[in-house]
């Protein structure tokens, strides 16, 4: 009786071909991608340069993206020249951060795997800045786009950056300066809204939502400085004085607070030099989350000394790990991050929706989101100069284990 | 401070005239006379900035050289108390009789508050909202410097490592305000404009309740409903004033009901917390971290054991210290 009255199911009820193809595509299970696959068929081969215990990989798999590529792991530089000449990659993964690889090997390992991939046509780099990892093949390249995760790692970068401006607004570093001589003692604060002038020098993702979280939360004046005077609609409200190049003197005299944000290339390599930071007011404080070889060191901790600058907070700096010897552990003026302010415990999980983002634009063939503009400041005539600020002391090469804390402790 | 005083006919009709001639734009305001008023303690900026917004049209100041001349009986019925303390403002009172209103130049009362003073018929007003905004500020600042995990970091720079761990973030947090007035309502609204947290409030007085706190204030709870508050949030922002109720009301019963990884900021009153049990809490890891304004004893004795932790942002009572402090 209940076999007879229930109803068949339901795709075999009647109807035209293309109404029951829209019908599958709402009712299935199957996502989206699963449709894509079934138009284009085959997976593609990727090389995923990590090792093998990397936490992006259980995620990788957890996801399921990889039922649309089959995946190698590229480990090393002998398991690279080890392949034959030509081999059947046709994208690459580059996964090196908080992974065995050395940083100064990455580039090495990518150019003889690049070499070797004669059908290769797209790189991803897991980070944001691509500085580490350009090799000459990559460079001069005709055929292969390079993608980077742009804007993956922004929000946290935005809020080191208004904690900073908060913390010297405050004037946190002389109280907990107090609070270590067991010295009670009231001083004068200041109120950040509507009282800040901030200077971003490179002007870009990080950039734009830098300037909106401080817009919303402080009302600061923006200065921003761009190469190109592109800009997109929303900065309209945003940017209060839009600048080039040319324009860095009379931003940096004008501005309570430099944030550098700039890329390394040829082209930004020592820009901070004593002279730039004399132009900065006395009471500015200048704020570092781009690259540590755009700032000559030794004058930046010359202009400390010398109170040129009112006090500074890095990420960044031109040698990693930092060198224990370094002035600058001493400063109290000074706030020091190990390159941890953009990546938080959901780190991974935005860094695997930026390289879901490209796969679908790759397998879809629409054009890439975030590409990296090769020829723009990454001239392959002075290349050579980006790898000399990977000199790393060679017994403690840089990785950056990123640990999850148990804060209970 | 509510009070039950029965005004004279004379001074009623003396308001009724100030009220419907005063303009809300600035224009100027007639009186038959100049209000005579006491300041009580001195400060140079007073006299400053009663010529400089032209208060001295309908004031007439009086500035006392010490204490002797404060004490002489007069016939004040207004005074600005800008620096006092109990026994002065006590004796004040006893040796003028016609005083109506006293205003304080400070938002919390509990140094100036004496049995003469609330058994008189004297309104008192204080400077509330006015020191709402840097509070608000400093609050947003304790939260990031915990959300960022920088007194992990300091450790690391004084131990001269490059120790990497993960930060985490300060948006989407549940901020727990304990003590909701205008402080707590402008501090809500900071707090979700900029990092976009959810707030849990407790308020005893509901006509304490600030203009517009819909806007701020996510859950509303009444003094009763403390343990919610202290268990759902990731920051406990205590904005307790200093009365007998609220004496002693952090301990560590209230720190072991915040979670591990709370953090507790206090720009209130230093007497509302208990520090024996605030030090053993943070030794003990029971909450994550303090940020303290405020102490049980100002200035705070160079022995005390909260200078030797290191997860606890410390500033000397200068939150609301800001350059337009007298301005505001």
């Amino acid at each position: 009786f209940f076999l007879m009255i229930r109803r068949p199911p339901r795709s075999t009820l009647d109807r035209s071909s293309a109404a029951s193809d829209v019908y599958k595509r709402q009712v299935s299970t199957q996502s989206t991608w699963d449709f894509i696959m079934e138009k284009i068929g085959s997976k593609f081969k990727l090389a995923i340069m990590t090792s093998k215990g990397h936490p992006m990989l259980k995620k990788i798999l957890a996801s399921k993206l990889d039922t649309y590529f089959d995946y190698d792991i590229v480990e090393s530089l002998d398991q690279v020249k080890a392949m034959p000449t030509a081999t059947e990659y046709n994208a690459i993964f580059v996964l090196t951060v908080a992974s065995a690889i050395p940083f100064p090997m990455v580039p090495v390992i990518l150019q003889e795997l690049i070499v070797r991939s004669p059908k290769l046509t797209w790189v991803h780099s897991m980070s944001a800045g691509v500085d580490y990892m350009l090799c000459e093949a990559l460079i001069k390249s005709k055929t292969i786009t390079f993608t980077n995760a742009r804007g993956a790692y922004d929000r946290s970068l935005c809020e080191y950056v208004l904690l900073s401006i908060l913390y010297f607004t405050k004037k946190m570093h002389i109280l907990q300066k107090n609070k270590a001589e067991h010295k009670y003692q009231m001083l004068l604060v200041d109120n950040a809204w509507d009282n800040t002038k901030v200077g971003i020098i490179g002007y870009g993702s990080i950039g734009r939502n830098t300037a909106k979280l401080l817009k919303q939360s402080i009302n600061a004046k923006i200065y921003a400085i761009k190469a190109t005077p592109t800009t997109k609609p929303e900065d309209k409200d945003l940017i209060d004085f839009l600048g080039q190049e040319k324009d860095i003197p009379y931003v940096l005299s004008e501005v309570d607070y430099v944030i550098n944000i700039l890329p390394y290339t040829p082209r930004t390599k020592h820009v901070f030099t004593l002279s730039v930071f004399k132009q900065m007011k006395p009471t500015a404080i200048y704020i570092n989350i781009g690259r540590g070889a755009t700032v000559v060191e030794t004058d930046l901790i010359e202009a400390l000394n010398t109170k040129v600058i009112a006090g500074a907070s890095l990420d960044v700096f031109e040698k990693e790990p930092l060198p224990s010897t370094s002035p600058l552990f001493d400063m109290d003026n000074v706030l020091i991050s190990p390159h941890t302010m953009g990546y938080t415990m959901h780190g991974w999980d935005y860094c695997l929706s930026a390289f879901e983002a490209e796969l679908k634009n790759y397998v879809e063939k629409t054009p890439f989101t975030n590409t990296v503009n090769l020829e723009k400041g990454y001239q392959s005539s002075s290349i050579t100069v980006s790898y000399t600020h990977l000199t790393l002391p060679t017994s403690d090469l840089v990785q950056i284990s990123v640990v999850a804390v148990s804060l209970k402790k | 401070v509510s009070t039950q005083s029965t005004w004279d006919l004379k001074m009623l009709f003396r308001l009724a005239r100030w009220s419907s001639s005063s303009n809300s734009d600035g224009r100027e305001i007639k009186t038959r006379e100049h209000i005579p008023i006491a300041i009580i303690g001195n400060n140079p900026k007073v006299p400053e900035l009663i010529s400089k917004y032209a208060l001295d049209k309908y004031l007439c100041p009086t500035y006392f050289a010490n204490e002797e001349e404060m004490m002489k009986p007069a016939n004040f019925k207004a005074a600005l108390i800008v620096k006092s303390d109990a026994t002065q403002i006590g004796n004040f009172i006893n040796s003028h009789r016609k005083l109506r209103w006293m205003h304080s130049t400070m938002s919390g009362v509990d140094k100036i508050l004496c049995d003469t003073l609330v058994n008189s018929k004297i309104d008192l007003t204080n400077a509330r909202g006015a020191f709402s905004y840097p509070l608000a500020e400093y609050v947003l600042q304790g939260i990031l410097y915990f959300a960022k995990n920088i007194p992990y970091f300091q450790e690391q720079k004084q131990n001269r490592t490059w120790a990497p761990i993960e930060v985490g973030y300060a948006s989407n947090s549940n901020v727990g305000i304990i003590g909701y007035g205008d402080i707590g309502h402008r501090t809500a609204k900071l707090l979700k404009r900029s990092i976009n947290s959810t707030t849990i409030c407790c308020c005893d007085e509901i006509s304490e309740l600030p203009k517009g706190f819909s806007d701020s204030c996510d859950k509303l709870y009444s003094a009763n409903g403390y343990k919610k508050v202290l268990r759902k949030s990731d920051y406990v922002v205590g904005i307790l004033p200093q009365t007998r109720r609220t004496s002693g009301y952090f301990d560590l019963d209230k720190f072991k009901l915040m979670k591990k990884t709370a953090v507790f900021i206090n720009i209130g009153r230093g007497a509302t917390m208990v520090e024996k049990d605030l030090v053993i809490a943070l030794k003990e890891g029971i909450i994550r971290g303090a940020v303290l304004d405020v102490y049980p004893e100002e200035p705070l004795p160079s022995t005390s054991e909260l200078f030797g932790l290191k997860n606890v942002l410390m500033t000397h009572h200068c939150a609301d210290k800001t350059s337009d402090y007298w301005e505001r």
